[in-house]
């Protein structure tokens, strides 16, 4: 039954591949969650390559997946797994591991692409019928609510990151940071051990800083999502933290700001609300947010929340 | 060798660097075979077919190189045996560093001496650089395919300011290709670091 292994019994298995993988294991066991996991398996294209060095085809791999899993798989179990960044190509794998390893829940984040299951529907279709709950964050570190309480109990240590900041009343400038939830890639407690002294009243460079830390490959840990400007993960990634600092630093985050222009500017149109908001002109999104993707998910959110209605003309309109 | 260049953390590049120096392996040597592990994941991330290596393993190789070029370019030896000047650097909008570095290490161990301009280098950069300087060889890389325009404009620059005939221009990055580097009036296009090697010795030898 779903709930019956959540809270600290929580066993986690990782199914992964290559350093996104890793670093993502690494800042999960580190921080928190490292009496959880019960084991962690590289899964590459290489191990499961047919006479003749190809790889085999969707149809032979969902056909018969079971005869695909590599022979030194673990002989293990778990409540949870995560898959993580695991060649689209294997995808079909995931129904026969999860039976294998029982588990419950299914954690399926897509940082690039590549990774994105081949046939995803299916997937999620054969391990609904099976019992387990999966859900496809993207990117990982878009995770902020669920239904299910396994995920449940991951997201109060990984997901959206959150952050609780204390600054000087007088001055401005930051004191200290706590990192309430931090992102699975661990960029976020990177960088809130540099933001003592920073200056919340200067918001391009708050904003600044936050984007550039993000994916700074001289840091402990960085984002390493995809950056292609035709699926800006990484760019998502930033604006998702960004708006929490800001919102740990009770400025104007993106959601404020397209409350503020709708209650200004009542009923508006989906698009002329976007052109607002994402990739305001002032520095890179100090009231708004760098990507689409992320005004697309704020909305959602908000409408979720019972706070905008977006009506059947694609307009929005307080609540 | 990919594993080494795939570790997140770093530290699998810097113990396999130490062991290969502590061994006596000659640190451009050791910096030949990381560039051939790097070609590797590039080849499996383009691979048309399969592609094998994905965005995060760019990225963390990419650094890992770094890593070993910190750790073994000052154990290279510049020759600087005068072989000829090169001003080098990535040209504006583009901070992508590696294969500019890799080409600079390969060049001077070669015994060219290198003035490295950096990153995101504006086109008014390269022009001071070529009048101050007086090279022989221009070299411009670029990763980005957006980013390709500037290399342009620092040749029709060149030009402008009198000064294209007297340095040879060569090009190169994931961005370039043969047929953009001759569109744009550009000497060479260098595939990758010996190649480029290669054409900047011819350069220097029809000059002499």
């Amino acid at each position: 039954m779903p709930g019956l292994h959540a809270g600290k019994g929580m066993k986690i298995f990782f199914l992964f591949s290559g350093p996104f993988g890793e670093q993502i294991i690494n800042t999960i066991s580190l921080g928190g969650l490292g009496q959880q996991v019960s084991g962690a398996y590289e899964l590459r294209p290489e191990q499961i390559l047919v006479p003749g060095g190809d790889v085999p085809g969707p149809d032979s791999l969902f056909e018969n997946p079971e005869r695909y899993i590599p022979a030194d798989f673990p002989e293990t179990g778990a409540d949870l797994l995560i898959v993580l960044g695991v060649h689209g190509h294997l995808s079909d794998l995931i129904p026969c591991i999860a039976r294998r390893l029982n588990v419950r829940s299914v954690l399926y984040p897509i940082d690039d692409r590549d990774t994105i299951p081949e046939a995803r529907k299916t997937i999620a279709d054969e391990l609904t019928e099976m019992g387990v709950h999966v859900e496809f964050p993207e990117p990982f570190c878009s995770l902020s609510r669920s239904s299910d309480p396994l995920i449940g109990e991951f997201l109060k240590f990984f997901g959206r990151p959150v952050f609780g900041v204390s600054t000087d009343i007088r001055s401005g400038r930051i004191n200290r940071v706590e990192v309430l939830r931090d992102t699975p890639c661990g960029s976020a407690s990177c960088i809130a051990g540099k933001l003592a002294g920073a200056d919340t009243n200067d918001l391009n460079s708050l904003s600044r800083f936050c984007y550039d830390e993000q994916h700074n490959d001289e840091a402990e840990n960085y984002c390493l999502a995809e950056m292609d400007p035709r699926y800006p993960l990484m760019q998502e990634a930033g604006d998702l933290l960004k708006d929490a600092l800001f919102e740990g630093c009770s400025l104007t985050s993106t959601k404020g700001t397209l409350l503020s222009f709708l209650e200004r500017s009542g009923e508006t149109g989906v698009e002329d609300l976007a052109v607002q908001v994402v990739g305001l002109p002032s520095g890179k999104g100090t009231s708004g947010c760098v990507t689409r993707r992320a005004f697309d998910l704020y909305l959602r959110e908000l409408e979720e929340e019972y706070r905008i209605v977006i009506t059947a003309q694609n307009t929005v309109k307080l609540a | 060798m990919v594993s080494v260049l795939l570790d997140f953390k770093g530290t699998k590049i810097r113990e396999y660097c130490q062991s290969k120096l502590d061994s006596g392996i000659d640190p451009f040597e050791i910096f030949a075979e990381l560039q051939l592990g790097l070609e590797e994941i590039g080849k499996g991330y383009e691979d048309p077919g399969f592609r094998r290596y994905f965005n995060s393993d760019l990225i963390v190789s990419g650094r890992n190189m770094k890593r070993a070029i910190d750790m073994l370019k000052p154990l290279i030896p510049t020759r600087n045996d005068g072989k000829g000047l090169v001003v080098i650097g990535t040209v504006a909008g583009d901070v992508h560093d590696i294969g500019k570095t890799i080409f600079a290490v390969t060049l001077e161990s070669d015994g060219f001496l290198i003035i490295d301009t950096g990153v995101d280098v504006p086109c008014e950069r390269f022009i001071a650089a070529v009048r101050e300087n007086t090279p022989d060889i221009l070299a411009m890389s670029s990763l980005l395919t957006t980013t390709l325009p500037e290399m342009n404009a620092v040749i029709q620059g060149l030009t402008n300011a009198g000064l294209r005939d007297n340095v040879r221009v060569i090009v190169g990055g994931h961005a370039v290709t043969e047929g953009f580097a001759r569109s744009i009036g550009a000497d060479a296009y260098g595939r990758d670091s010996i190649e480029g090697l290669r054409k900047c010795r011819d350069f220097m030898r029809e000059k002499a």
